[in-house]
């Protein structure tokens, strides 16, 4: 079987095992994946702690663990199958099937078109999978800063990277190719997602329907990327949207565990997903709320208005932190964001929508447009990061958008609505088309638009092969450092968020004639948190390497600036590894990008 | 509600709907950025000062400016634009036509036009990149009220980059060509020829191309009337044509290796 379709099953791990897990105590398929997730997410860490009293070998009892449990849950369900005989309906079937097909057609004809497995568009990943890498080795912590120091900082806790590396353990795959695949999925997961809520919402089919197309043709480009990317924040919001949906059978036990799952996996978006699971379980069972709804409405509308506007008079970063001030951005960006997304339909639609919800709106109908409004006020506030919170936004505003484009075709006959939709589709998929364009275009790499070539993926299968002791350590600059460690597994100094005195050493050696200081300083950058020592430490210099160097000082020691697309080898670039090996160091590998040298 | 009522609102909700689509495609458009196109040799950069064109992985392989071009009157050669004081990607709506014809029809086109003061006055200058095939094609048009009869279309080409042609000669300045200079030639296997700033490459030319120095071919230029001047030590290669289009644009092909 080719490699791609491997991996795209194997990604079908990540939902499936924590799935058939939680599925042995509850039937409903969301609350049996969250109970699932929560279930592996302690059995990891029980799995460690006896791991290193009984000296077993960690891999083999995650895949023992899984393979009893699978066959535990196959048998319960096939159990249960015979005994209740579920009726399958033919229409939900046809939903589901027109749903798969569209957003593959766009998933893999649109959005991967020039990105071959096992290519890549998504630039968070790969911390990801350093992660899961070495949650995989048998190394675990509840913070993410003691296991590698790529992570500065605890915004999550290892949840995410656990199920990630689920695959990893059972298949043995990369999880380079596995996320190629496992995106595919998530995008598919956040339509069906837009569907349910809005078949909740609306009751009407043809509603739900052109909420998951608008839903699916979305892409928040910047910050947000609700849909195409599947890292922590948005894994979160679609927990909460699949859960927001069903609220009403949730029992407090399930709610719970629904929350400790989405706050384990984004404590800041966590937050923000409880505060509105709270507020709309409130809403669901309280009188007192459907009482006042208008009212909640009014105060919504009124703190949206008065967030947006602060734009024009405030704007706060988190202090300490450089990368904030470039994630605070002014009110006119952020409407020229909304239009890159939408077009003018979120201005248009989502006020028409908003108005038929205000005029002759149901009660749930009510609380959508109260949520929104809220998430929209947050998300759109003049403080730094906060445009990630826009993550629920997506969903939510999908809807109400869908809504206002169903007040101007509910009159027609079946067929006028099936072209009306067939016209919007055709203009979301326009403007979702220039909008992945335009995201990509800094990514143009050869043919393909990549953050990662071929040829860098070559050199870290040849890094992984020098470290069977996991002891090797490798130099680069930041993006290098970054790519190759995820799919290398070899360790470095930060990845991309290399600390400040790592950075200085490199720019300290740039234009440096002495081959032994070179490899002084070089050797004198060590891990922050793995102190042993280094078996080998391999310097990695390649186009991204030398167009590093040749940024402006401020940029070389901020975080916030990389090299993000990979770079070939230019002459002049030629000419210091021409150097390099003149004054003594010794080449170990080399291709058109990359030359490793062995210090 | 009688049906012809039901009807109406269904066809005005169904207009507005149209109405609202146009519009939001005409909007998303206008957003598409104007000022880099991408095509499948690399990709094509408009900043305030220059067009610069970039190979697949991003190295430059020249650039075209109107502080490089020239204009000829009955008696002057000066440069189109001594300093550049406006630059824009074209307006609304040749922006939506262009980014149109680039998502349907593949069709990509860079549209740069400069104002800038000169020996002539006032000047504006008006670049057009179109992608062809194998390359891309340059227009520069001037205003219709100058006096312009030629114009010297300049490439900037890229640093360490050598001038060679169809006939397997290496073309160097008297005033720069150095012994090193030479022994590339020898090493390249190409034959030397030493010309003066203000002399023409030989008129046998049928494409000029820039190699870098392991041979690697970077562009070819066909040569079809031009003359050709170069001058080594600012890396510029002069084209010079007579105006077309009633006097107002001039035309080149720039094949590039993909």
């Amino acid at each position: 079987m080719n490699n791609s379709l491997i991996d795209l099953l194997a990604g079908l791990s990540f939902y499936v095992v924590p799935y058939l897990t939680g599925r042995i105590f509850v039937k409903k398929t969301v609350p049996a994946w969250v109970l699932g997730a929560l279930i592996w997410f302690i059995l990891y860490f029980v799995l460690f702690m006896a791991g290193s009293i009984l000296h077993f070998d960690f891999q083999s009892a995650v895949k023992a663990s899984a393979a009893v449990i699978t066959l535990a849950s196959l048998f319960n369900i096939g159990r249960q199958l015979t005994k209740e005989r579920p009726t399958i309906h033919r229409r939900d079937v046809l939903i589901a099937l027109a749903l798969s097909l569209c957003t593959a057609l766009v998933y893999f004809l649109i959005w991967k078109r020039n990105t071959p497995y096992p290519l890549q568009l998504d630039w968070d990943i790969y911390e990801h999978i350093t992660l899961a890498n070495l949650i995989s080795s048998g190394k675990l912590s509840f913070f993410a800063s003691k296991l590698s120091d790529t992570y500065t900082f605890n915004s999550y806790s290892p949840l995410f990277a656990i199920l990630l590396s689920l695959p990893k353990i059972l298949f043995q795959r990369s999880l380079l190719g596995v996320y190629w695949g496992i995106e595919y999925w998530h995008y598919l997961l956040t339509t069906l997602a837009a569907f349910i809520l809005a078949k909740k919402v609306f009751s009407n089919n043809w509603l739900a329907f052109l909420a998951a197309i608008v839903s699916s043709l979305v892409f928040e480009s910047v910050v947000v990327y609700s849909t195409l990317f599947l890292i922590p924040q948005t894994l979160a919001a679609l927990i909460t949207i699949f859960v927001a949906a069903e609220i009403k059978e949730y029992k407090w036990p399930l709610l719970l565990v629904a929350g400790a799952v989405i706050l384990l996996t984004h404590y800041v978006v966590g937050a923000l997903c409880l505060l509105i699971l709270a507020a709309l379980y409130l809403a669901v069972r309280v009188d007192f709320f459907r009482k006042h709804i208008n009212l909640a409405l009014l105060i919504s509308g009124l703190f949206s208005i008065v967030l947006i506007a602060a734009n024009l008079f405030i704007s706060w970063s988190v202090p300490g932190r450089e990368e904030a001030a470039h994630f605070n951005f002014q009110l006119l960006p952020k409407i020229g964001f909304i239009v890159d997304w939408y077009g003018i339909f979120l201005f248009v639609f989502g006020l028409l929508g908003a108005v038929k919800i205000v005029k002759s709106g149901t009660y749930s109908q009510k609380i959508l447009l109260c949520l929104a409004l809220i998430v929209l006020g947050i998300a759109f506030a003049p403080f730094s990061y906060f445009l990630k919170f826009y993550v629920l936004g997506h969903y939510f505003w999908s809807l109400i958008i869908a809504l206002g484009i169903w007040v101007l075709i509910a009159n027609l006959s079946s067929l006028l609505k099936f072209i009306g939709i067939a016209f919007i589709t055709t203009v979301l998929l326009i403007t979702f088309y220039k909008n992945q364009l335009v995201y990509k275009a800094p990514l143009n790499f050869k043919s393909y638009e990549t953050q990662i070539s071929t040829s860098e993926i070559q050199a870290a299968n040849w890094l992984a092969s020098q470290n069977k002791d996991g002891k090797a350590f490798l130099v680069s600059d930041p993006a290098t450092q970054y790519i190759l460690e995820a799919v290398s597994g070899v360790n470095s100094q930060g990845g991309a968020y290399m600390g400040l005195r790592t950075r200085q050493t490199l720019e300290s050696i740039n234009g440096y004639y002495d081959a032994q200081v070179m490899q002084n300083k070089l050797l004198s950058i060590k891990d922050q948190v793995a102190t042993g020592s280094n078996s080998r430490t391999f310097f990695v210099v390649g186009g991204r390497y030398f167009a590093w160097q040749l940024l402006p000082k401020a940029q070389k020691d901020s975080t916030f600036y990389n090299i993000w697309s990979p770079q070939e080898i230019t002459a002049a670039d030629q000419t210091y590894i021409d150097y390099y090996k003149r004054v003594g160091l010794k080449v170990v590998y080399s291709n058109k990008e990359m030359v490793i040298f062995s210090l | 509600m009688d049906s012809s009522t039901f009807l109406k609102k269904g066809i005005v909700g169904l207009v507005l709907l149209v109405t609202i689509g146009l519009l939001s495609l005409a909007v998303t458009f206008s957003r598409m950025p104007a000022s880099q196109i991408i095509i499948n040799a690399g990709v094509i950069r408009s900043s305030s000062f220059a067009l610069s064109f970039y190979d697949t992985t991003g190295n430059l392989l020249f650039s075209v400016s109107p502080q490089n071009d020239y204009f000829y009157t009955n008696s002057v050669k000066d440069h189109l634009e001594d300093k550049i004081s406006a630059s824009s990607n074209g307006n609304f709506l040749q922006n939506v036509w262009t980014s149109l014809r680039s998502l349907v029809f593949n069709q990509k086109e860079l549209i740069w036009n400069t104002v800038g003061s000169s020996a002539n006055g006032q000047e504006s200058v008006n670049y057009t990149v179109n992608q062809v095939n194998g390359g891309v094609e340059i227009q520069r048009a001037v205003a219709a009220k100058s006096n312009i009869k030629s114009l010297g279309q300049v490439l900037q080409f890229c640093a360490d980059c050598l001038v060679t042609d169809d006939k397997k000669r290496i073309y160097f300045n008297a005033d720069t060509v150095t012994q090193a200079d030479l022994e590339t030639a020898a090493r390249l296997s190409l034959t030397p020829v030493v010309i003066g700033e203000n002399q023409f490459l030989p008129q046998d030319i049928k494409e000029v191309r820039v190699i870098d120095g392991n041979n690697n071919l970077k562009l070819e230029i066909p040569v079809l009337k031009a003359q050709v001047f170069l001058q080594y030590k600012w890396r510029l290669l002069e084209f010079k044509a007579s105006l077309k289009n009633n006097g107002t644009a001039v035309s080149q092909e720039v094949l590039l290796n993909e």
